[in-house]
């Protein structure tokens, strides 16, 4: 099937063309040269060209975000997709949506692929069954190793080499695309009740730090050559000062590639009067010296939503603090999990702060390409608003509008007010698609050259950029047309990209077995998840040279 | 005055959230039997069950044994319902305003997640009268229910706002998580009433055992229990006036604001 | 279910009661009998990183109506009068916050008895509660899982606690997952409407069974003749039903059409959830002539669709 997309101005920012008038040219799924003459032609007069976007931080799939659907069937009964609009599998919206809702509604957005990036090892399974249900884009999981009891081991043994052999064990055994680390050492401690607060604080039960834990992982990454840097979700996070343990982190990197994620819940400072402020202006600061570090912001937007994460210690103070639902889920020799419900208010002088603070991190970050748009769905919003945060940082007038909404002791206190950037359409596909698959080290994504993935969104420009991210004319799934109008046509299923780094650097085969026999209750031969869980696999290579 | 007259009675349930006067008031005879209800996976149309006669206008009486008709008065907002006989599931979900009277019984989730207006049903009603759905924390937030009948367990679960009074008996955890709002039993109340209760004030005419998280504190004659009282009065019921009540406080599980009050006199005393 | 949808619940996977439990507590469940291996594997004998000795790190404790075989795997017992958790677990959460209720004996217990309990609880290093179908299936149903569920989390003020359902039945839990992940909801859904609604009493089965609503039934690897109140079952005997099921059973001897089909985790490979959400993989042990349950249901599925096309055209 061929398919050329003629008379728009293509904005591909992987090869510097900035709303040039070309042709994009699709053949059995791929970009291609020349299409021929027999090729179908949509007609993208008055539309951007860009590739599909490319979400490197939502949580969609896997045990808690089950758990998030499971404990508020209030979050469902407003929203739906139904049979009779057309759709191939009905289901239910909200801010946890179902699965096949969860991929009809990323490809609407012209979204076709994305990472799930929490997943605990032993839910891996699970999060792959439900990736099985989610149409429309290509996906892949970061596998949680931050609290890895068999990690802790055998750092305090100092034993790198197994370490490496056996996070190249896990990436296989759990069918995973990257390490994600969330507050090391924290959900262990919180195993007792306790949390971490500084990275170098020892654990309770192993003779390690937190700044052990991401140096040893890190550099075990590199070693792999596993296409993306070690994701993390930096110790303290969401309290007052939590900058200066993002910025501790970041220094302990020493120039080791790190993508520090959802950085918006760490930038968060102690002065002024609610000794509560923004100290985003840092971190851009921070991210600005340092080439070595990659952020995606974590966006807060106002309304309800459910915060659903790894760091069960930071989910209890949120229950404690406003007294609504709580899950807790810790996993045995692994890691926590904590789902909280939680509705940010304009009327709050902390979520005023923290909603200025991802737009100040947006604002403040000179390149582009080290800074990515999520709202680290749904903790900070559902993904849905992006096309709402797209507005923000396009149109100044529009988000002084927003800024006067905020409660007014939060406005007159946040650095936000005085910053004028707008970003122009280059840049926000540079943050939306093109930086994105470059940090994942995603070769065929991201960009509209020879050669790559044919997933492409073409988006009219219209009277403003919210309605226009909001609802691309087509947008094209390897090469076939998914969704037209901002309303999904015809259903696909995308493939699980997932790596397979190399082995032998120890051997550790009688130490899991005995690790499994004495504190798992699984059996290890039934521990790895195999490829028949990926019905549409596709192994991306290691030694992949990282992007810095 | 519209009327609709089920044809046959039903076995499998019907949805009709569009039998409301919002929806049929600006409608010809015809426009409304066009209109949609889902009976069991099917879609059909108002005039595939009901004889429909009438039209444009915000009266609206149905005949016949609506028992499987569910949701009717689903978010009205004004005018009247008026219905001959039983009603299903969801009767007057979610209303603001208006009124509703049911002569025969209803299901449960009578007037759940109610905003405002009037509910009078003459018979029994099932669990959930006022209630909230699964997963919410809200139920009633306004509005006024008066069940001549019995109606059965969590009577005025999580409710905000508004008045429920219960001419028979009621179930189990009348007044569950409560968080405020009036709640009059004059038959004979179940287990577990209040429990979680935040605030609001449950009135019973009979004693019955409380739990353990309510304390007796002091007997009390106020005046706001007979205007209460007097209120359901003007709504249809019959309570009976100037009573002196045993006043509870709690649930002390909570910030133990809610207070049950039981009527001194009446000996109905209930042995569990 | 409903219990967690009110409130959430403070939970684990079992690996973390075998490594760090040092007080655990049945509730209306009688492991000995309903779950024997749960005692030996998870929260008694069993050996973890910080009970080495395994039984001996661990205090137990039996809370029932009645004493039953597991009272002599306990270090303490309970009994309580029947229909009462509801009370002694709403005096537990006063006593946890310090208030004392004004009767010194709740449901057949002392409260000195219950407060000695809550005081354990308090210094417990992790403490666990399980719950059986004595407390989930009595009067008050799931607003007695609710209260545990609230004990729990208030627990957690002084130390780390959990609240467990013991859950029955093979698979019930990744049912409810799978449901939970395409619909939102574990169960009760209706798609009459072309997606999924919930709610349990109008679309649950024993409920539109009972009020014999259904008109036809198409039963997947469960026994409702066996399972369920012989008054939902038997509106099942009058209706045409299509049953899925590897074996003979009560439900496929009344079946007007039984398709036998493989048995998951003996003659198909498949995934099973565990009673804490862990996904188990079950191999296939046994071989079978007969299809797995997907073929007849998507064949099924696939002959609908073209009778909705012809009725569409005409």
């Amino acid at each position: 099937m061929a398919i050329r997309i003629e008379n728009g101005e293509v904005i591909d920012p992987a090869h510097g063309e900035d709303r040039v008038k070309r042709t994009v040219h699709i053949k059995d799924g791929k970009i291609v040269a020349d299409a021929g003459l027999d090729a179908t032609v949509i007609d993208a007069t008055g539309c951007v060209v860009m590739a599909g976007g490319v979400d490197i931080h939502t949580h969609v799939a896997g045990p808690k975000v089950n758990f998030a659907r499971l404990m508020r069937p209030e979050d469902h009964r407003y929203e739906h997709v139904s049979r009779e609009d057309g759709y191939e599998r009905s289901g239910t919206g909200g801010v946890a949506a179902t699965t096949f809702t969860t991929g009809y509604r990323y490809c609407e957005m012209g979204y076709t692929t994305i990472v799930e990036p929490a997943v605990p090892p032993m839910g891996a399974r699970h999060a792959h069954e439900e990736l099985v249900d989610i149409p429309q884009v290509d996906k892949a999981i970061f596998t949680l190793l931050g609290n890895s009891e068999i990690i802790f081991q055998y750092l305090e043994k100092g034993e790198m080499s197994k370490i490496n052999e056996y996070i190249s064990w896990i990436m296989d055994a759990t069918k995973s695309y990257s390490v994600k680390i969330v507050n090391p050492g924290g959900a262990n401690m919180w195993k007792y009740r306790a949390d971490i607060h500084d990275i170098d604080q020892k654990l309770r039960d192993f003779d390690t730090t937190p700044r052990k834990i991401v140096l040893a992982i890190a550099d075990t990454m590199a070693t792999l050559g596993l296409p993306h840097p070690l994701h993390l979700h930096c110790n303290n996070l969401g309290v007052p000062d939590s900058y200066k343990t993002a910025i501790a982190t970041a220094e302990a990197m020493e120039g080791r590639p790190l993508h520090l994620t959802h950085l918006q819940f760490s930038s968060y400072g102690s002065s002024g009067k609610r000794k509560f402020s923004s100290e985003a202006p840092r971190l851009a600061q921070m991210v600005n010296d340092n080439p070595n570090i990659t952020i995606d912001v974590g966006q807060v937007l106002f309304g309800k939503t459910t915060t659903i994460t790894a760091d069960g210690p930071f989910e209890y103070h949120l229950h404690k603090l406003t007294g609504s639902k709580w899950y807790n889920g810790d996993v045995e020799c692994e890691d926590g999990c904590g789902v909280v419900p939680y509705d940010y208010k304009r009327k709050s002088f902390v979520n005023c702060i923290q909603w200025a603070a991802g737009l100040e991190l947006f604002l403040l970050i000179d390149d582009p390409w080290r800074v990515y748009l999520t709202t680290d769905h749904p903790n900070g919003a559902p993904f849905i608003t992006y096309p709402h945060l797209i507005r923000m940082l396009m149109d100044k007038d529009f988000r002084r509008e927003q800024v006067e909404k905020i409660s007014v002791e939060a406005s007159s206190e946040i650095p936000l007010k005085v910053l004028e950037r707008e970003y122009s359409l280059y840049e926000i596909a540079i943050i939306t698609r093109a930086g994105t698959a470059r940090r994942l080290g995603l070769e065929h994504k991201g960009h509209l050259g020879v050669g790559a993935h044919a997933d492409v969104a073409v988006y009219r420009i219209g009277a403003n950029y919210e309605e226009m991210f909001a609802k691309p004319a087509w947008v094209l799934k390897d090469g076939v047309v998914v969704a037209k109008e901002g309303k999904v046509t015809r259903q696909v299923f995308g493939a699980t990209m997932y790596v397979h780094p190399a082995r032998g650097f120890a051997d550790i085969e009688k130490d899991l077995a005995d690790f499994f026999e004495s504190y798992y209750t699984v059996n290890i031969n039934n521990y790895p998840v195999g490829l028949e869980y990926l019905p549409r696999p596709e192994l991306i290579p290691c030694q992949v040279k990282q992007n810095d | 005055m519209i009327s609709l007259t089920l044809m046959e009675k039903l076995s499998i349930p019907m949805e009709a959230d569009l039998i409301t006067p919002d929806n049929l008031h600006d409608k010809s005879n015809d426009e409304i039997k066009r209109q949609t209800v889902y009976w069991g996976n099917k879609k059909k149309t108002i005039g595939d069950f009901f004889e429909v006669e009438g039209e444009k206008s915000d009266q609206i009486t149905m005949v016949g044994d609506c028992a499987k008709v569910k949701l009717i008065g689903h978010k009205m907002s004004f005018g009247a319902v008026h219905v001959q006989g039983d009603t299903g599931y969801n009767t007057g979900s979610y209303m603001t305003g208006g009124s509703i009277t049911i002569e025969g019984n209803t299901a449960d989730y009578l007037g759940a997640m109610m905003e405002g207006g009037f509910i009078h049903l003459k018979g029994d009603a099932g669990h959930f009268v006022g209630g909230a759905y699964k997963g919410e924390t809200v139920g009633m937030t306004g509005g006024e229910i008066v069940v001549e009948g019995n109606a059965g367990h969590e009577t005025g679960g999580f409710m905000r706002r508004g008045l429920i009074g219960v001419g028979g008996n009621a179930g189990d955890f009348t007044g569950l998580f409560m968080l405020a709002g009036t709640i009059v039993v004059l038959g004979r109340a179940g287990e577990r009433a209040g429990a979680n209760m935040m605030r609001g004030s449950i009135i019973l005419m009979n004693q019955t055992r409380l739990l353990p998280s309510f304390f007796q504190n002091g007997v009390v004659s106020t005046p706001a229990v007979d205007m209460i009282l007097n209120r359901l009065r003007t709504l249809g019921m019959n309570p009976p006036l100037a009573g002196r009540y045993v006043r509870h406080t709690g649930d002390a599980n909570t910030i133990a604001r809610g207070e049950i009050l039981m009527r001194v006199g009446n000996r109905n005393h209930v042995e569990v | 279910m409903v219990a967690l949808q009110l409130g959430g619940a403070p939970a684990a996977t079992l690996g973390e009661v075998k490594n760090r439990a040092d007080l655990v507590i049945f509730w209306g469940s009688n492991p000995a009998e309903s779950h024997p291996r749960h005692f030996a594997r998870y929260s008694g004998a069993a050996k973890g990183r910080m009970n080495p000795k395994g039984r001996k790190d661990r205090y137990i404790v039996l809370v029932d109506i009645r004493p039953t075989p597991s009272v002599k795997y306990a270090d303490e017992f309970i009994q309580i009068k029947p229909g009462q958790d509801f009370e002694v677990l709403t005096v537990m959460r006063m006593l946890a916050s310090g208030q004392r209720p004004d009767a010194d004996n709740i449901g057949g217990v002392e409260v000195q008895t219950l407060e000695r309990l809550v005081q354990r609880c308090k210094d417990a290093r992790m403490g666990v509660l399980f719950f059986g179908q004595g407390i989930t299936e009595t009067r008050g149903k799931h607003q007695n899982s609710l209260v545990i569920y609230q004990f729990g989390k208030e627990m957690n003020r002084h130390s780390k606690f959990l609240t467990l359902p013991m859950r029955g039945h093979y698979n019930v839990v990744g049912s409810g997952n799978t449901m939970c992940w395409q619909t939102g909801y574990p169960f009760a859904v209706n798609f009459g409407r072309g997606y999924p609604q919930f709610n349990p009493g109008e679309f649950s089965v024993v409920d539109l069974l009972k009020r014999k609503e259904p008109d036809a039934a198409l039963i997947v690897a469960a026994e409702p003749m066996d399972h369920l109140p012989y008054e939902a079952a038997r509106h099942l005997e009058d209706i045409p039903t299509i049953v899925l099921d590897p074996r003979e059973t009560l439900t496929t001897k009344m079946a007007d059409v039984v398709i036998p089909v493989k048995h998951a985790g003996v003659s198909v490979e498949g995934t099973a959830y565990r009673m804490d959400h862990i996904p188990i993989k079950m191999r296939a042990v046994l071989d079978s002539p007969w299809p797995k349950d997907d073929i007849p249901l998507s064949t099924i599925i696939e002959r609908i669709k073209e009778i909705r096309k012809e009725e569409a055209k005409t």
